[in-house]
């Protein structure tokens, strides 16, 4: 049994080869009667296609043939393991081919002269241009198969089993990458067919994907969507005019975009990010006015009595139209109901809820990256004693393990987050100025205590600003926790605006302030960090780490290897899609010593050096 | 290897449905009537093709096969280009197979370019005596999306050949696919009416 299957795998790569053969020869003697671009949009690759092909088979067959004819399941796993790189060149034939059957249809309805060509070569050739064209796609999906089949059939316990299992991953693997990809195109294809329709270059984002676009037979704005009038609006949306209210539906991975269709244009009506956007499907049976509903019984009432079972009967029916009303809230606070064909409803809903789950999987992933590079900024920086000092060690993957746990718990914890955090912050505040009356580096445990509440506080105020789904209530108690933190710090001006500008209040400050010298109680300590590189917390950083959540020094921060510089530029995206002013100085504070460029970063502030020293802890701000 | 025999429309069918209903099964006992008990996934077979008459009518069928190939939908997608007739097949004797048809019906729609093409509900395997989908729940579906059912055994032959002639008729009794078919095989009606008179015939 395992023979015949070797020898299908070979007698059908055979045949393979021999139909790209075909294929090429088609493509030659079709690119007389086609232009060039015409012959790649139908053709794609093939040739490249032939070439790996013939690569395979001349592994398969050279290998039976110095086998004394026989093929062996090791020559089909070392054959298909050298093949399975190569497998990527069929995405391109693959992509290609949802539209070449298309093109070459109305390319033949256009030029006799090619409709002549193409039937010539389906008289010779026997088989119709489209089985020609797709047979590359069939035999693409056949490998897996033919290698499972054959793995199914080899013993476990054998000498072949390992290198036929890798072969058989390595082709599996492959041909989900191929199919990947295709998808990947083809809604990467829609959204830029979208975007030309609509006029809109601005819509093609990268990863920006078109996964579904939805007929709306008819679509209002909801003027009360909490309101009794909702039966009414109801009623006027389903009474409109199908031929005026018509609308498309567009479900992007990222974006809902609704657009009005008017004749053959489409104008866009809405753009709304689907982290915060709502879609529900109102209940009709409960909303639905009664003018529109079907009476339940088909007899007229005879008598008051009947006649008031059948009234009954009447608000309790079905509605009498089959479509589904959708209520869409979007991002900027509008409602919308949407008047949909029911399928259409459902495939919408469905699609809409797997797109938000997975926009709020990245969102979190992300966030937790950011909080991440947070915290490795504050154990590179100022909490963390420099190694060569032989003093204590970098804060441990256990601790940092800890301080995320403690995070994932204020996460969790979503109503009382704003005032969680600034309850860490306190508490670190007390921690620190109760260490800093002493040398720290003698009180160790405190040492540790402090800097993993330290850590624990900077996530915690980070994940209030870097939330996606942050509310007003946050914003407020964010705000407050900043001013009290403004009014401490000298700052006369109250407000959003001045935070923004107070967080800068450090460069913005009198150069004489710069100078000035330390309160007694920091003195000790700041001598020991200066002299020797390590810093252990002060108030000043902590003054600053609970308003800005910045790197405290300049100097005992290390310039973040690559990957910690990626997720810096995560938390630097989040912030700009956020639009949050909050984050805006930190940014631009790691921008200037990492040299991750954001855009208010660069140039902005080109005197990097002054910048670097006026963010350092200024003496100045330790007075508490 | 040339057009064999002569026939009045070339329509392309395609079977689709989950893994293991038995759509090979279904295939080969139409067009070679074979049975296989134990039958691995279709390796090597791409299409079939079956002539058969219907109402008068020669129609040649290329049958495609997708089995084993569910996983790589997008790809899988492109054999439903210019497909007439869609035969959706599950297993009576397996509830999730049922359960699936609608993301079938869906896919069909995403992809499928002929317009209303003739769709088919197959219920397999009635030998085995293990329903867990009735008769009426499954005439009840197929109602639904305007598709017929019809209940076979590809083990016992039973109901085979009527589904696919079902089929037939239905894409004979649309005009839109029989324009569709006929402008997509100018080329092969023409040429069967030229070789027509070589007396093959592939309908066995």
């Amino acid at each position: 049994m395992t023979m015949s299957v070797l020898q299908e795998i070979l007698a059908t790569e055979a045949t393979y080869v021999s139909d790209l053969r075909v294929l090429c020869e088609i493509r030659a003697r079709l690119s007389a009667h086609l232009t060039p671009d015409s012959i790649t949009a139908i053709f794609a690759n093939v040739q490249t296609l032939l070439g790996v092909n013939e690569e395979l088979l001349f592994g398969l067959r050279g290998k039976a043939e110095a086998n004394g004819s026989t093929i062996t399941a090791a020559h089909v796993a070392q054959a298909f393991t050298a093949l399975a790189p190569f497998l990527r060149s069929y995405a391109e034939f693959c992509t290609k081919g949802s539209t070449s059957q298309e093109l070459l249809r109305a390319l033949r309805k256009m030029d006799p002269a090619v409709e002549e060509a193409v039937c010539e070569v389906e008289q010779t050739t026997g088989q119709p241009m489209g089985s020609w064209l797709i047979k590359p796609v069939q035999r693409l999906c056949k490998y897996p198969l033919l290698l499972k089949t054959l793995l199914q059939e080899t013993p476990q316990s054998g000498p072949d089993y390992a290198p036929l299992r890798h072969a058989f991953d390595a082709i599996q693997n492959a041909v989900t990458g191929v199919n990947d990809r295709v998808r990947a195109a083809e809604e990467r294809e829609g959204l830029l067919l979208l975007a030309e329709a609509l006029g809109r270059k601005d819509l093609m984002v990268p990863h920006r994907t078109l996964l579904l676009s939805v007929n709306v037979a008819k679509f209002a704005e909801n003027h009360e969507p909490s309101g009794k009038g909702l039966g009414q609006e109801v009623g006027r949306l389903i009474s409109m005019s199908r031929s005026t209210h018509k609308a498309l539906l567009w479900l992007c991975n990222d974006t809902l975009l609704l657009g009005r269709i008017r004749g053959a244009a489409f104008t866009l009506v809405e753009k709304t990010a689907i982290a915060n956007t709502s879609l529900k499907a109102i209940d009709l049976s409960q909303d639905c006015p009664e003018y529109l509903r079907l009476p339940s019984m088909g007899e007229e009432p005879e008598d008051e009595k009947e006649e008031e079972a059948y009234n009954h009967s009447f608000t309790a029916s079905e509605p009498l139209f089959d479509d589904t009303v959708v209520r869409l809230t979007c991002e900027g606070g509008t409602h919308y109901l949407l008047c949909l064909e029911r399928n259409e409803a459902t495939k919408l809903l469905h699609a809409f809820a797997d797109a938000r789950e997975k926009v709020t999987e990245q969102m979190q992933v992300r966030a937790k990256g950011a909080l991440g590079a947070l915290q490795e900024l504050y154990t590179n920086s100022s909490c963390t004693p420099r190694a060569a000092e032989g003093g204590e060690q970098p804060l441990s993957a256990a601790r940092k393990m800890e301080a995320l746990r403690e995070l994932k718990a204020a996460r969790e914890d979503r109503k009382g987050r704003g005032e969680e955090s600034t309850d860490q912050l306190h508490t670190a505040r007390t921690d620190c100025t109760a260490a800093s009356s002493t040398d720290v580096r003698k009180r160790s445990s405190s040492f540790e205590m402090l800097r993993r509440r330290l850590s624990a506080a900077a996530v915690a105020a980070a994940n209030v600003m870097l939330s996606p789904r942050r509310g007003s209530l946050d914003n407020g108690q964010l705000a407050g926790m900043y001013d009290s933190q403004e009014r401490r710090a000298r700052t006369p001006s109250l407000g959003n605006t001045d935070i923004s500008a107070g967080t800068f209040g450090v460069r913005h400050g009198s150069p004489s302030e710069h100078g000035a010298t330390s309160p007694s109680l920091e003195t000790p300590m700041q001598s020991v960090g200066q002299s020797s590189g390590y810093e252990t917390p002060t108030k000043s950083m902590l003054d600053r780490l609970d308003r800005h959540v910045t790197p405290p020094k300049p100097a005992a921060f290390d310039l973040p290897p690559p990957q910690q510089q990626g997720v810096l530029r995560d938390l630097i995206q989040a912030a700009e899609r956020n639009g949050d002013f909050y984050l805006e100085p930190l940014l631009a504070a790691i921008a200037r010593r990492t040299g991750v460029p954001t855009p208010e970063a660069a140039g902005a502030h080109p005197d990097d050096e002054q910048d670097v020293e006026e963010l350092a802890p200024s003496d100045s701000e330790t007075e508490y | 290897m040339a057009y064999a025999g002569s026939f009045d429309h070339l329509f392309k069918v395609l079977l689709i449905g989950d893994a293991g209903v038995g759509k090979s099964s279904l295939l080969l006992r139409f067009t070679d009537d074979s049975f296989e008990e134990h039958m691995a996934s279709t390796i090597g077979v791409d299409f079939k093709v079956k002539t058969v008459v219907v109402g008068g009518k020669t129609a040649k069928l290329t049958i495609w096969d997708t089995a084993g190939q569910e996983r790589f939908r997008t790809l899988t997608s492109s054999y439903y280009r210019g497909c007439h007739g869609i035969i959706l097949v599950f297993d009576v004797n397996e509830r999730e197979t049922f359960n699936h048809l609608q993301q079938w019906l869906e896919e069909l729609d995403m992809y499928a370019t002929v317009q209303n093409a003739a769709k088919l509900l197959v219920g397999n395997k009635i030998d085995l005596q293990q329903r867990e989908v009735t008769v009426e729940e499954a005439t009840a579906f197929a109602r639904k999306q305007a598709m017929m059912y019809v209940e076979v055994s590809a083990k016992t032959r039973a109901g085979v050949r009527q589904a696919f002639e079902e089929v037939v008729q239905k894409i004979l009794d649309t005009p839109d696919l029989l324009a569709a078919a006929s402008g997509e095989t100018s080329s092969g009606i023409g040429l069967a009416k030229q070789e027509g008179d070589t007396g093959l015939c592939s309908y066995c």
